[in-house]
C-alpha cells in the first residue's frame, strides 16, 4: 500500500469518528472526539505523517485488514447505535401517543362531567326557584313557599278575626238578656193588670146580682169580662214560659261565646311570628342555593377553559412526534454517511479515486440534509397563528 | 341537521381533539388517518368542511386540496390547513392549491370553533 493510501485512510477514519461525534451523545462525544485525536495521533506517530501534512504519503507497513477492520468496527458501533437510537425514539413515540391519547380522554370525561353536575344543578334551580316559568305542573320551591306564607297567614288572620268577633257577639247577648229580663218585667205588669180586671169583674157580677133581673144583662157582661181577664192571664204565662226557655237559651250561647272570646290568642300571634321567620328562612336558603348554583355554573365555566388550555398543551405530542421524525432522518443521513466512507474503504486497490468520490457523496448527503427544513418551528405551546384567505 | 366536519390527520390526538372540540359544539365529525384516507372519506360522505394537517404518510395536505378541488362536489367547499407549518411558503402553496384558511398548531380550540363557525355557520 501506497503511503498516499494510508493518509487517505487515516483522514477517512478520522472523519468517521468525528461524524458519530457530532451526532452522538453529549456524554458520548467527548469520548469519540478524543478517540479520534488518539487515533490520528497513533498512525501518524507510527507512519510519521503529520496530519497537517495533506499531500505527504503513509509510510509502508501498514496492513490494508487493519483499516478495513477498523472501519467495519465503526460501520457496525455506528449501525448499532443508529438502530438502537431508532427503536428507542419509536418506542418515546409510542409511549407519549399511549399517555397524551389517555391524558385527552381523562380532561375530556372531567369536562363531561363537570357539564353534566352544571346541568342538574341548574335543574335543581329551575325546579325549585320557579325561574323557568314552565307550565308542567310541577311546584316550584318558591311558589309553595309564598302559598303556604299566604294560606297560614290568612288562617291566623282568620282566628283572631274570630276572636274579635265573638267578643262583640258577648256584648250583644248581655243586650238581649237585658231586653228579654225588660220583657219578663212588663209580663208582670201584664199579669197584675190581669188579676185586677178579674177583680173588677168580680165586683161587677156581685153588683149584677143585686140588681136582679135589671143587672143579668150586665152579669153576662162581667162574665165575658172575667173570661177575658183569664185568658190574658193565661196567655201571659205561656208568654212568661218562652221567655224563660229563651232567657236560658241565650244564657248558655251567651257564656259558648264568651269561651271563644276568651281563648288566648297569643298562640295565633306567635304562630304568624314563627311563620313569618321560617318563611324567611326558606326564602334566604333558596337564595342562597341560588347563588350555589351561579358559582357552580361559573366553576363549570373555569373548568371548560382550563381542559381547553390542556387540550392545547396536550398537542405537544404531535409536535414532539414530527420532531422525534426528524430525529430519525438525521440517523438515517449519519447512516448513509458512514456507509459511503465504508464503501470507499473497502475498494483498497482503488482507494486514491474512492476517497474523493465518498468525500463528493457525503458533501452531497450533508447538502441534502442540511436544505431539509423542520415541520416544526415552534419553541412553546402558545396557540398558532390563524390565516383565512 | 349537523354539518359534516372532515378532519385529516396522522396524529390521533389532534383527531381526537378536533373531535371532541367539534363535536361539544353540534357538528358531526368525520375523521381520517392521512391524505389518501381522507380522500376516499371526503367522496363517500359530503364534508362541510374539511380540516387537514400537511405532514402526512401517502398523501400530504396540499395535495389532498389540490385533488379535492378537482371534483365538483369539493369545488367551493371550506377546506382548512391544520398544520405545525408556519413558512410563509407553504402557507403560498396551500393558497395557491385552494386552502380557505391556515391554522398553526397548536390550536386553542375556542379559536378553532370561532373559525368553524365564520367558516360553515
Amino acid at each position: 500500500m501506497t503511503s498516499g493510501k494510508h493518509a487517505a485512510l487515516i483522514a477517512a477514519v478520522a472523519i468517521v469518528v468525528a461524524i458519530v461525534a457530532w451526532f452522538a451523545p453529549a456524554g458520548l462525544r467527548v469520548a469519540a472526539v478524543l478517540g479520534a485525536a488518539v487515533l490520528v495521533w497513533r498512525l501518524t506517530s507510527r507512519h510519521g505523517v503529520s496530519a497537517a501534512q495533506d499531500q505527504a504519503k503513509v509510510a509502508p507497513g501498514v496492513p490494508a485488514a487493519d483499516v478495513k477492520g477498523l472501519a467495519d468496527d465503526l460501520m457496525a458501533a455506528t449501525e448499532a447505535e443508529c438502530q438502537g437510537g431508532e427503536d428507542e425514539l419509536k418506542r418515546t413515540l409510542d409511549l407519549i401517543h399511549n399517555a397524551s391519547g389517555t391524558l385527552l380522554n381523562n380532561f375530556n370525561t372531567v369536562y363531561q362531567h363537570v357539564q353534566s353536575q352544571r346541568e342538574t344543578a341548574l335543574q335543581v334551580a329551575t325546579t325549585l326557584g320557579g325561574s323557568g316559568g314552565e307550565t308542567d305542573g310541577s311546584l316550584h320551591f318558591s311558589e309553595f313557599i309564598l302559598d303556604t306564607s299566604k294560606t297560614l297567614d290568612s288562617f291566623v288572620d282568620s282566628t283572631v278575626s274570630t276572636s274579635k268577633i265573638a267578643m262583640g257577639l258577648v256584648e250583644t247577648m248581655e243586650t238581649i238578656n237585658d231586653q228579654v229580663s225588660s220583657v219578663q218585667e212588663i209580663l208582670g205588669e201584664i199579669e197584675a193588670i190581669s188579676k185586677q180586671t178579674n177583680l173588677l169583674a168580680l165586683n161587677a157580677a156581685i153588683e149584677a146580682a143585686r140588681a136582679g133581673e135589671a143587672g143579668r144583662g150586665f152579669a153576662v157582661v162581667a162574665d165575658e169580662v172575667r173570661n177575658l181577664s183569664m185568658r190574658t192571664n193565661h196567655f201571659s204565662n205561656v208568654i212568661r214560659s218562652h221567655m224563660n226557655q229563651v232567657y236560658n237559651s241565650m244564657n248558655e250561647a251567651h257564656d259558648a261565646i264568651l269561651s271563644v272570646a276568651s281563648m288566648d290568642m297569643n298562640f295565633a300571634l306567635q304562630s304568624k311570628s314563627r311563620l313569618q321567620d321560617t318563611m324567611a328562612r326558606l326564602n334566604r336558603m333558596n337564595r342562597e342555593m341560588g347563588e350555589a348554583v351561579l358559582r357552580i355554573d361559573e366553576l363549570a365555566g373555569m373548568v371548560r377553559d382550563e381542559v381547553n388550555s390542556a387540550a392545547q398543551a396536550l398537542q405537544f405530542q404531535d409536535l414532539t412526534c414530527q420532531l422525534i421524525g426528524q430525529v430519525g432522518l438525521h440517523l438515517e443521513t449519519l447512516r448513509q454517511i458512514i456507509s459511503s466512507l465504508d464503501l470507499a474503504v473497502h475498494d483498497t486497490d482503488n482507494i486514491a479515486s474512492g476517497l474523493p468520490a465518498a468525500r463528493q457523496r457525503i458533501q452531497e448527503t450533508a447538502r441534502t440534509a442540511s436544505e431539509r427544513t423542520s415541520p416544526v418551528k415552534q419553541e412553546d405551546m402558545q396557540s398558532g397563528d390563524i390565516e383565512l384567505f | 341537521m349537523a354539518k359534516l366536519v372532515l378532519t385529516v390527520d396522522d396524529s390521533a390526538s389532534i383527531r381526537q381533539m378536533v373531535a371532541f372540540t367539534l363535536k361539544s359544539a353540534g357538528y358531526e365529525v368525520m375523521e381520517a388517518v392521512d391524505g389518501e384516507d381522507g380522500l376516499a372519506k371526503a367522496k363517500g360522505r359530503g364534508a362541510d368542511l374539511v380540516l387537514t394537517d400537511q405532514n402526512m404518510p401517502k398523501m400530504d395536505g396540499i395535495t389532498l386540496i389540490k385533488t379535492l378541488r378537482t371534483l365538483p362536489q369539493y369545488k367551493s367547499t371550506p377546506i382548512l390547513m391544520l398544520t405545525t407549518e408556519s413558512s410563509d411558503a407553504m402557507k403560498s402553496a396551500g393558497r395557491a392549491a385552494g386552502a380557505t384558511g391556515w391554522l398553526v398548531k397548536p390550536f386553542d380550540p375556542q379559536k378553532l370553533l370561532e373559525v368553524v363557525k365564520k367558516v360553515i355557520g
